[in-house]
């Protein structure tokens, strides 16, 4: 049977999939569509989690956005830092449940482990990729996937000559939708699988992380570029302010945070996150491939710059050529009143 | 102790440059020692200057240019340079990247006790090769570390980032340590270095060399291939907006919060 695997992460603190893992999961389904059109073929589609975890919530949602069969696999003796027995883990399942294609969410424990699972499978892995596609090549269905190459100054489709075709897959790239109704299989396996390369962790160390943010998930977006600077900074605090009160999202481009204005947890594009808002306004963004790449799946992207060429233009559905500061001040005492 | 750091020359990714059909042409682009590469040498010179008898090993693959890198990694402080290079290796992808790297280290450095990497290269960005070499190796690996607290010949101490934490990571050797962030303390090779470095001969390694069937390695031993590979085109047409600025993007806010 021809199958697509998709390898889920947990979400831990809602003890369900993680949403990428969601996201992918449509993603398979719209896949096999796509192979049915291709050349009539179709794809079972299984969820897997391996996690030292007894049960998740809301399986429902695994099979209505796209999955006939769930598994989930418990091993006590898996451990965050360590992906040696999640590996091992996963390949004693696999070694009699193969699969023609295998996608992995390109979170950073992902991009760490996935590879750490293809290497024992002596196939390929495509990296960090933004699309994907079938392709028929020579009357085969092969998996074409797309990734930001040269620091996203090129794309590259990258196809793999082995099966499983393997991939990693940027968080926030795909939707997560509703397809089909909410049966499917699922079972659910024990396993002691133990592995003698132990990491010890000494501390796990909390980072300030008091308010809430989400950049992935945001509907509206409100993001600083570097052309907000001025000596004492207060137009990052007042953007920040309009986007408190307009409960929209914060971010900003790497050169904010490269100068200490913000967190890189901010941060937008190729190093930081991926947003696919409704609505992206850059106050002060030149628009460098690096940041577009991961704003251009924005469904409405608005852009203020005081230079009538900046690259940003190219990418907007509407511009503002003028000063985004004033702007920012035009904006709080209209809201403010 | 012994150390291997792996390094690898890369286009400057800030200064890319494109010919008229819209390729890229490397041979306009400068190279260098990719960043996260330079940060994981900083570390190995920095064990060196702690203990006796640290040997640091730069390893690379790449074209005989990739000497230069090389040349630099001497300079530094590195005690031993080796460039495995082979037109067979050419087109190799992160699994056959590995595969060489790993079976040169297994033949050349067989009593490695850490081998570090820089967490992602800037030209393919895979940040695969690393946890793949330490699979063939079969030891253990860990990523994202921000710092070597503290390494010897029996463990190491690292600083890993998570996305909202940071784990202390104690390791036995042999293991391998994936580098992210910069080391504070780095410093440039001065011109007295580099006479120094010019004392010490590259090893320089083919495809005979290492254990490994053809098969295995370059274009045929890499399971993925460039389907295609192109400029990413940017197309919309902008709509000005000539008036009441910070109205209009109010209006924006609130009908799409609205929707
Ligand atoms: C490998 C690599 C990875 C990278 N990853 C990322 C990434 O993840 N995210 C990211 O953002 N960048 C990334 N970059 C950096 C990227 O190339 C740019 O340097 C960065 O995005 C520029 O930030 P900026 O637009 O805020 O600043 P600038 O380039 O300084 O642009 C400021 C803009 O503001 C305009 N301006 C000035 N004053 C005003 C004013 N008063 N009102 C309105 N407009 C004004 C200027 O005209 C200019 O266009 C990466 C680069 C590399 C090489």
């Amino acid at each position: 049977m021809n199958k697509i695997t998709v390898f889920c992460e947990l979400n831990k603190e809602k003890n369900a999939l993680s949403s990428c893992s969601y996201e992918l999961i449509t993603k398979a389904y719209e896949l096999s569509k796509q192979a049915q059109e291709l050349n009539n073929t179709e794809f079972f589609i299984e969820a897997i989690c391996c996690d030292n975890v007894e049960n998740i919530e809301n399986k429902e949602k695994i099979f209505s956005s796209g999955a006939n069969k769930f598994v989930l696999i418990e091993n006590k003796n898996i451990e965050n830092h360590n992906f040696d027995v999640l590996k091992d883990t996963f390949l004693n399942y696999y070694k009699d449940n193969k699969s023609d294609v295998i996608l992995f969410p390109a979170t950073a424990p992902m991009r760490h482990c996935a590879p750490c699972i293809t290497v024992n499978l002596d196939c390929g892995l495509v990296a960090d990729c933004i699309d994907l596609n079938f392709i028929l090549k020579d009357e085969n269905l092969m998996l074409s996937a797309t990734r930001p190459t040269f620091g996203s100054e090129l794309m590259a489709t990258i196809i793999s000559k082995k099966l499983p075709q393997c991939a990693t897959i940027r968080p926030g790239i795909f939707k997560n939708k509703t397809v089909k109704d909410e049966n499917g299989e699922f079972i659910k396996i024990q396993s002691e699988i133990e592995n003698n390369k132990k990491i010890k962790l000494i501390s796990n160390i909390l980072q300030n992380n008091n308010d809430e943010i989400n950049i992935e998930g945001a509907e509206i977006i409100l993001c600083a570029g570097y052309g907000l600077n001025s000596a004492n900074r207060e137009y990052f605090k007042k953007l920040e302010k309009i986007a408190q009160i307009t409960k929209t999202q914060i971010g900003c481009t790497r050169k904010v945070v490269d100068f200490g204005i913000m967190d890189s947890k901010y941060q937008i594009g190729l190093t930081g996150s991926n947003t696919k808002a409704q609505l992206y306004i850059g106050f002060g963004v030149a628009g460098a491939i690096q940041h577009m790449c991961s704003v251009k799946n924005s469904k409405k992207i608005v852009a203020i710059n005081t230079d009538a060429d900046a690259e940003i233009f190219n990418y907007c559905d509407y511009k503002i050529v003028g000063d985004a500061k004033k702007i920012i001040d035009e904006i709080l005492t209209q809201i403010e009143q | 102790m012994n150390i291997v750091v792996c390094v690898k020359q890369v286009p400057d990714v800030d200064n890319v440059k494109w010919t008229k059909e819209n390729n890229l042409d490397r041979s306009a682009m400068l190279t260098k020692l990719n960043p996260h590469d330079e940060w994981a040498l900083d570390y190995a010179i920095k064990i060196k200057n702690q203990f006796k008898n640290v040997s640091v090993t730069a390893l690379t693959m790449g074209p005989n240019q990739a000497k230069e890198i090389l040349d630099y990694a001497l300079a530094k402080g590195a005690t031993r340079a080796i460039l495995l290079t082979d037109k067979l290796f050419a087109g190799s992808d992160t699994l056959a990247t590995a595969k060489i790297l790993s079976s040169a280290i297994k033949k050349y450095v067989p009593d490695f006790d850490l081998i570090l990497t820089g967490q992602i290269a800037q030209d393919g960005d895979t940040a695969q090769t690393p946890a793949s070499m330490a699979q063939l190796l079969d030891i253990k690996s860990v990523s994202n570390i921000i710092d070597i607290k503290n390494a010897d010949k029996n463990t190491a101490i690292v600083a890993k980032k998570n996305k909202e934490s940071i784990d202390i990571l104690e390791l036995s050797t042999p293991c391998l340590i994936a580098i992210q962030q910069e080391m504070k303390e780095s410093h440039l090779p001065k011109i007295e270095d580099y006479a120094q470095a010019q004392k010490s001969t590259i090893e320089v390694y083919g495809a005979q060399d290492i254990d490994l069937d053809k098969s295995e390695i370059g274009i045929l031993g890499s399971p993925t291939m460039v389907y295609k590979a192109y400029r990413p085109e940017v197309t919309k047409n902008a709509q000005e907006i000539k008036e009441d600025f910070a109205k209009e993007v109010l209006n924006f806010i609130r009908s799409c919060a609205n929707e």
